[in-house]
C-alpha cells in the first residue's frame, strides 16, 4: 500500500475538485505505474529507516551486541580490529565495538535533533503568525531581528555560541536552536499573510472571534503543510549539524558515542582502519536522506500541482 | 538611474544588517560569558591578571559605552589579538584568506558548471524514468556529510588509486624546484602568470579532491532549484508563444527558459556560497589546506577567544557581502527588479 | 473552392487520473481563405481546445482521438513536429488571450519578434530590424524605436497586444488563429484591436479564426460564425444571419438574454440550467437538457448538422424538415 494513500483520507477533504488534471509526463499506464511504485520504495525505504533510527536511539542498550562498549567502556586488548564474525563493523582505537558505538551514536542525533526543530518551530512558528498577521510595526520589528539572525550562516552562529558557551551537546543544541528559529518565522509569515486575505479570515472577524483564536484555529492549520515539509526535512539538515559540530569537537564530548565524533576520531587511523571513519559516514547520510526523501514526498502529497 | 538607486539602497540596507550584527557579536562577546575578562586571557590566567584585563578592557563602563568602543576597534580594523599565534586577527585572517579563496572559487565553479547543466538536463527528463536516478543524484549531493565525502574521496582517490594528493596545497618540494611566486596569493593564478607549468600541475592535483568534496553540498542545491524553476518556466505562457511560432527546442529551452529560471537560481547559488564558507572548515581540517578555516578550527579547540570572534565577524560580513553581490546581480539581469 | 482549413470529425479528450473526459465531440468546420471566421461559445465549450489543436499545441494530458484537420488539403495532425515547427508562425500564427504572459519577459521586443521572423526567413539582423520596425508601425504603435528597445511590461495591455499581432503577421501567415485576443484588455482597446485584425487581414488576405464568447465581437468583425456548445458545433452561419435569424435554440437562447434598451424595465431572459459536465457521456442532443423545445426524441438521439438554405447549419431536430426539403 503507499504511503500517499495513509494521507489522502484526510487530504481530500481540503483538496478542492480540480476538473483541470494535473499535467504529468508522456507516460504510458506502465510506465506511470512503475513511476509511481518507485517513489513509494523511496517512501518506504526513508520511513522504515527512520523508525530503525529511532528504534536504535531508545532500545540501544538492548540491541546493540556490546551495549557497555557502546556507552564507552574500553576494551584495551582488541583495538582496531578489521570486521568480523564478532564485530560485524570492526573496533575502535580503544577496542570498542563499532556497530555498539553506531548505534549508540542514534541517539544524540535523533533526540538532539528532534529537539531543536520542536522548540525552534515554538518559538518560530507563533511569532512568524503574529508578525503575518498584525502586520504594521510589530511585523517590521520581529522581521527585523528575523532576518537579522537570518543574516548568519547557521551553522557558524552556531559554533561561535557553542565555542563561548563551553561544548558539549546540550550547548550545541541551544546554539542551533537560535540559528535555526528564524526560517520559520519567515515560513509562517509568508504564508499567514497571504491566508490573512482569504474571505474566511475576514468572516470570522466580522463575527467578532478574537485574534488569539483566529490565528490558533484558522491560520496555523492551514500553514501546517508546508512547515511540516520544511521540519521533515530540517531534522536530516540538523543532524547534520550536530555531527558537524561534533566531528569539530563542539558537540557531544567523548566517552558518549557520536557519529561526528567517531568520524573525528577515526581520521587519524585512516590508512589502517578505514571502518572506523566509513560506517559512522554512512549512517549520517543514510539518515539525512531518509528525512530529505521523506519531505519530498510529503511535498508531493501535499501538494501535487508541484513539479519538485 | 533607477539601477543606482536600487544599489544605494541595498547598500544603505546592507551596512545597517552589518551593524546589527556587531551588536550581536558584542553581546556574545560581552554579554554571553560570566567572566569575559577570564575568557579572553585563556583558561591559565591568575586572578590578579583577569583583575588588571577588566580594567584595561574596560568592562566595568556601562555597556553602551562598550559598545561604540567595540565599534571604534571594529571601525580601525582591529580585532583584537589571537592568544595563539599572538600576533594580529586581522593579520592572521587576511593572510590566510587566499588559500581559502582559491578553494571556494573553485568549488563554485565546479558547482555552477555541473549543477546548472545537471538540473536543466533533469528538468528534460521529468517523467520518464531516468528521471529517478537525476533526481537521487541532486538528493545525495544534499545528504552527505561534507567532512566525511572528503575522507571517503581520500580514501578512495588517494590512498586507494593514489590518484590524487591526500593533503596541502602544494608538495612542499616544489619550494625548491620551481617556487610559486607570490603575486595574488592565487597558486593557480599565480603559477599560470608566471609560466611555472610544473607547479600549476601540482597545485592543480591538489585543489580537485578538496573542492569536489566542497562542491559536493551545492552541485545538489543547485541542480534541484534550477531543475525546478526550468520546470515552473516551461509550464509559462511565454514558452507556449515560442513553441507556437516554432522556434527550436535548443533556443526555447536554453535560452528563452533559461534566463528565465536562472534568476531564483542565483538565490541558491548565494546560500550554498555561505553554506560552502563554514563547510571550507571541515574540508581545510581534512585535507590540511592551510586556510581560513583551519585556523579557525585550530582557534576552537584552543579556546582563541578573539580569533574565534574576529573570524565569525568576519565571515558574517563576507556573507552579507555576497548576497548583496548577488542581490544585486540578480537586478542587473532581471529587467523587473529593478523599477521596484 | 478548396477551403483554407477543413476539420473533420475532430475528436479531443483529456486523459486524467479519474478517466477520460471529452472536450470536443466531433465538430466540422470550414474556413476560406481571406474571410474571418468566428468561434462563439461559452467558457468550457471546447473552442480553445480546438484552436490549439490546430497547431498542435495541445498540453500534454490532451489528446486529438479522431479526425482531421485540413490546410491546403493536407492534415496538420498526421505531420511531424519539425514540420510543424515550420508552418507554426510561418504559415499559421496564433495569438492568445493575455499577451503580457504571452511575451518573454527578460528579453526585449525586438529581440523576440527577430527570433520569430529569423527562424523562418533568411535575413540578416539589420533586414530583420528594419522589417520589424515596420510592422510595429503598421499595427499602430507608437515611437516604434522605443518600442522595440522596451521590455514586455514597460507596454500597456494594447501595445502589448499589438506586439502580439506584429509577431503573428511578420511573416505574413496564410491563416490567423486569435483565440480571445480581447477578453483581456480594456473595453476601449478591444474596438481598436478587433478593427487592426480586420484591417491587416482584409488588407493581405489573411483568413482569420477568432475565437470568442463575446457575441458582440463576432458581430463586429466575423464573415461567418460557429457556435459552441459542449463540445460540440450546434449552429454555424454567417454572422449576419447567424444573429438575425437564429435557428438553434442555444443560440436564440444567447441572443435573448442580451440586455438591448429594448428590454428595459423586464427581467434578463436566462437559458435555465448550467453545461454539462461530461459532454461526452451524453447521448442525444447536448443541449437536451435545457431546450425549451426539447421533444423525446431529443435525449435518445443526436440531430447531425443540417445545412439549410444559404450555407446556414444548426444541428436541432427542429430544423430537420426545413432542411430536407430546402
Amino acid at each position: 500500500m503507499s504511503i500517499s494513500k495513509l494521507f489522502l483520507g484526510k487530504q481530500s477533504e481540503k483538496l478542492p475538485d480540480n476538473p483541470i488534471p494535473p499535467p504529468s509526463g508522456e507516460r504510458t499506464g506502465w510506465q506511470h505505474t512503475l513511476y509511481v511504485i518507485r517513489r513509494d520504495v523511496l517512501a518506504i525505504f526513508s520511513v522504515g529507516w527512520i523508525l530503525l533510527m529511532i528504534l536504535c536511539a531508545l532500545l540501544a542498550p538492548v540491541i546493540a551486541p556490546y551495549p557497555d562498549q557502546g556507552r564507552g567502556r574500553n576494551d584495551a586488548d582488541n583495538r582496531l580490529l578489521p570486521p568480523s564474525a564478532n564485530n560485524v563493523m570492526g573496533t575502535d582505537e580503544l577496542g570498542r565495538d563499532v556497530l555498539s558505538r553506531l548505534i549508540f551514536g542514534a541517539q544524540p542525533a535523533m533526540v538532539a535533533s528532534l529537539i531543536v526543530v520542536s522548540v525552534a518551530m515554538l518559538i518560530g512558528v507563533p511569532l512568524g503568525a503574529i508578525a503575518g498577521y498584525y502586520g504594521g510595526w510589530v511585523d517590521e520589528l520581529i522581521m527585523r531581528i528575523t532576518d537579522l539572525f537570518l543574516a548568519f550562516p547557521s551553522l557558524l552562529l552556531a559554533m561561535a555560541i557553542v565555542s563561548i558557551a563551553g561544548p558539549s551537546l546540550i550547548n550545541a543544541v541551544m546554539a542551533l536552536v537560535v540559528s535555526w528559529w528564524p526560517w520559520y518565522t519567515r515560513l509562517v509569515r509568508s504564508t499567514t499573510r497571504s491566508l490573512k486575505e482569504e474571505y474566511f479570515i475576514e468572516a470570522a472577524r466580522a463575527i467578532g472571534v478574537s485574534d488569539v483564536i483566529i490565528i490558533s484555529r484558522h491560520i496555523l492549520p492551514n500553514t501546517i503543510t508546508p512547515i511540516i515539509v520544511q521540519a521533515t526535512i530540517d531534522i536530516g539538515t540538523v543532524i547534520l549539524a550536530t555531527t558537524s559540530l561534533a566531528f569539530l569537537g563542539l558537540g557531544t564530548q567523548p566517552p558518549n558515542a557520536d557519529w561526528g565524533l567517531m568520524i573525528d576520531q577515526g581520521r587519524q587511523f585512516l590508512r589502517q582502519a578505514w571502518w572506523y571513519s566509513l560506517y559512522p559516514g554512512v549512517a549520517i547520510f543514510l539518515t539525512v536522506l531518509a528525512f530529505n526523501l521523506l519531505g519530498d514526498t510529503l511535498r508531493d502529497i501535499f501538494d501535487p500541482r508541484q513539479y519538485r | 538611474m533607477k539601477k543606482l538607486e536600487y544599489t544605494l539602497r541595498r547598500l544603505f540596507l546592507s551596512i545597517l544588517v552589518l551593524l546589527g550584527m556587531t551588536i550581536i557579536t558584542f553581546s556574545l562577546t560581552r554579554v554571553v560569558p560570566s567572566n569575559p575578562a577570564a575568557l579572553y586571557l585563556g583558561t591559565r590566567a591568575r586572578p590578579e591578571q583577569i583583575e588588571a584585563m577588566t580594567e584595561k578592557l574596560g568592562l566595568n563602563d556601562p555597556l553602551p559605552q562598550q559598545y561604540i568602543r567595540y565599534l571604534g576597534n571594529l571601525l580601525s580594523g582591529d580585532l583584537g589579538d589571537s592568544l595563539a599565534t599572538k600576533r594580529p586577527v586581522v593579520t592572521e585572517i587576511v593572510s590566510r584568506l587566499p588559500a581559502t579563496g582559491e578553494l571556494l572559487i573553485v568549488a563554485l565553479i565546479i558547482a555552477i558548471g555541473i549543477g546548472i547543466p545537471l538540473g536543466v538536463f533533469s528538468a528534460q527528463l521529468h517523467g520518464k524514468p531516468a528521471d529517478i536516478f537525476v533526481r537521487a543524484f541532486s538528493i545525495i549531493g544534499v545528504s552527505v556529510p561534507q567532512f566525511w565525502l572528503g575522507l571517503l574521496l581520500q580514501l578512495i582517490f588517494g590512498l586507494a588509486l593514489e590518484w590524487f594528493p591526500l593533503a596541502s596545497r602544494v608538495d612542499s618540494t616544489l619550494r625548491f624546484t620551481s617556487p610559486i611566486q607570490d603575486i595574488t596569493g592565487f597558486f593557480i593564478v599565480d603559477t599560470l602568470l608566471t609560466g611555472n607549468w610544473i607547479a600549476f600541475q601540482d597545485v592543480a592535483w591538489h585543489l580537485i579532491l578538496p573542492a569536489i568534496t566542497l562542491a559536493a553540498y551545492p552541485i545538489g542545491l543547485i541542480a534541484r532549484m534550477t531543475r525546478a524553476t526550468m520546470l515552473e518556466v516551461m509550464q509559462q505562457n511565454y514558452i507556449r508563444t515560442a513553441e507556437a511560432y516554432g522556434l527550436s527546442y535548443r533556443l526555447i529551452v536554453y535560452v528563452y527558459a533559461l534566463k528565465n529560471a536562472i534568476i531564483p537560481t542565483l538565490t541558491v547559488i548565494g546560500l550554498t556560497f555561505a553554506y560552502s564558507l563554514t563547510g571550507a572548515f571541515y574540508v581545510e581540517i581534512i585535507f590540511n589546506w592551510p586556510g581560513l578555516g583551519l585556523f579557525t578550527a585550530r582557534s576552537f579547540l584552543n579556546l582563541d577567544f578573539p580569533a574565534i570572534m574576529g573570524v565569525t565577524l568576519f565571515g558574517a560580513f563576507g556573507y552579507i557581502i555576497i548576497n548583496l553581490l548577488i542581490d544585486l546581480l540578480q537586478a542587473y539581469i532581471d529587467p523587473r527588479v529593478s523599477l521596484e | 473552392m478548396q477551403p483554407l482549413l477543413d476539420v473533420e470529425n475532430l475528436h479531443i479528450a483529456f486523459d486524467t487520473p479519474r478517466g477520460t473526459l471529452k472536450v470536443v465531440n466531433d465538430i466540422h468546420f470550414t474556413i476560406q481563405k481571406g474571410e474571418i471566421f468566428g468561434i462563439v461559445g461559452e467558457s468550457g465549450c471546447g473552442k480553445s481546445v480546438t484552436s490549439l489543436s490546430i497547431l498542435q499545441l495541445l498540453p500534454k494530458p490532451g489528446k486529438v482521438t479522431q479526425g482531421q484537420i485540413r490546410f491546403h488539403g493536407e492534415d496538420l495532425l498526421t505531420k511531424s513536429h519539425r514540420q510543424m515547427r515550420q508552418i507554426r508562425g510561418d504559415r499559421i500564427a496564433m495569438i492568445f488571450q493575455d499577451p503580457f504572459t504571452s511575451l518573454n519577459p527578460v528579453f526585449r521586443i525586438g529581440r523576440q519578434l527577430s527570433d520569430v521572423l529569423r527562424q523562418h526567413r533568411d535575413v540578416n539582423k539589420k533586414d530583420a530590424q528594419k522589417r520589424i520596425l515596420s510592422m510595429l508601425d503598421s499595427v499602430g504603435l507608437p515611437d516604434v524605436e522605443r518600442i522595440y528597445n522596451s521590455y514586455p511590461h514597460e507596454l500597456s495591455g494594447g501595445q502589448q497586444q499589438r506586439v502580439m499581432i506584429a509577431m503573428a503577421l511578420i511573416s505574413e501567415p496564410e491563416l490567423l488563429i486569435a483565440d480571445e485576443p480581447t477578453t483581456a484588455l480594456d473595453v476601449t482597446i478591444q474596438a481598436q484591436i478587433l478593427r487592426l485584425i480586420r484591417d491587416l487581414c482584409d488588407d493581405h488576405g489573411i483568413s482569420v479564426l477568432l475565437i470568442t464568447h463575446d457575441l458582440g465581437v463576432v458581430s463586429e468583425v466575423c464573415d461567418r460564425s460557429a457556435v459552441f456548445y459542449g463540445g460540440e458545433v450546434v449552429e454555424t452561419a454567417p454572422t449576419q444571419q447567424l444573429l438575425a435569424h437564429p435557428q438553434h435554440p442555444y443560440t436564440q437562447g444567447l441572443l435573448s438574454a442580451l440586455p438591448t434598451t429594448a428590454k428595459k424595465g423586464q427581467p434578463l431572459t436566462v437559458i435555465e440550467g448550467t453545461v454539462p459536465a461530461n459532454p461526452g457521456m451524453i447521448t442525444g442532443c447536448i443541449f437536451a437538457s435545457r431546450c425549451v423545445h426539447v421533444h423525446e426524441r431529443c435525449t435518445q438521439e443526436k440531430p447531425p448538422l443540417y445545412t439549410l438554405n444559404d450555407g446556414q447549419q444548426a444541428a436541432c431536430f427542429l430544423v430537420e424538415s426545413e432542411a430536407q426539403h430546402g
